[in-house]
């Protein structure tokens, strides 16, 4: 499916990044780094739990997402946004509410003085 | 439900080759889950399944969309032993802790629609049972 356009994610959109927003969880993987253009994985609309659950569906074996109790950090477009960074809509079979979070600087745009200030946007919630 | 549950089968691609076989321990709905293992095969395609787990791991979603695709192409399907009746299966994932699932393709509507899958394989291990 084709990457979708900035402005197709209105401000008020709500973002989740499983695993929690901090630090470590929002910096890029090799895999992320060798996309174009680099970004992470994030999914739109709906709760945390709802996030979480998609994850759990989506891969039953998995070890790290069978667990029945993630961290769920949240935010919206218009934080992320204002950070400094920005989201594109990344529709997948399996996740068509999958988005990209990136970085108009690409992988530089990652570093952790700037991520720091992205953490600080999302509100994690526990146990979902 | 618990037609297949303690069960053995074969897992075979698109040309017949047995990739492994699934011991079955649960299912629920459309979905089976159990144990691998490896057939003489199965090292050909083991590198995908251990880049899918290196893409979940990373929840790089966007990489699992390929490899979904090329996973779905090799038309793993199951059959029971001495039995050329295949068992219409699709998102099969092979994980390195032995862990194995997939998803019946002949499964309750209200369950088809609850979850996005993969692209589906099961046109392919259709076409493979036309053919056998």
């Amino acid at each position: 499916m084709p990457i979708g356009r900035s402005e197709e994610i209105t401000p008020d959109i709500v973002v989740h990044r499983v695993g929690g927003g901090n630090v470590a969880n929002l910096r890029l993987s090799l895999l992320d780094a060798q996309q174009t253009p680099p970004g992470i994985s994030v999914l739109l609309h709906g709760t945390p739990q709802e996030a979480a659950a998609q994850m759990r569906r989506a891969f039953p074996g998995s070890r790290k997402w069978r667990e029945t109790a993630h961290t769920v950090g949240t935010t919206t477009a218009a934080a992320i946004r204002e950070a400094g960074f920005d989201i594109i809509p990344d529709p997948t079979t399996r996740f068509p509410n999958h988005a990209r979070l990136i970085h108009p600087q690409g992988v530089a745009g990652f570093a952790d003085e700037n991520l720091v200030t992205l953490a600080a946007t999302f509100h994690d919630t526990v146990g979902c | 439900m618990a037609r297949y549950v303690g069960h053995s089968l074969d897992l075979m691609d698109t040309a017949q080759r047995q990739i492994g076989q699934m011991r079955i321990e649960r299912h629920e709905e459309d979905l089976l889950s159990g144990t691998f293992m490896p057939g003489p095969v199965f090292p050909n395609v083991e590198h995908l399944f251990h880049e899918f787990e290196a893409a979940v791991e990373a929840q790089a979603l966007h990489v699992i969309e390929t490899l979904d695709a090329t996973i779905a192409a090799l038309g793993l399907h199951l059959q029971w032993p001495d039995a050329r009746e295949p068992i219409t299966v699709q998102d099969v994932q092979i994980w390195s802790d032995g862990t194995i699932t997939c998803r019946l393709c002949e499964q309750p509507v209200a369950s088809a629609k609850a979850v996005p899958h993969a692209k589906s394989s099961c046109q392919t291990a259709e076409k493979t049972n036309r053919r056998t």
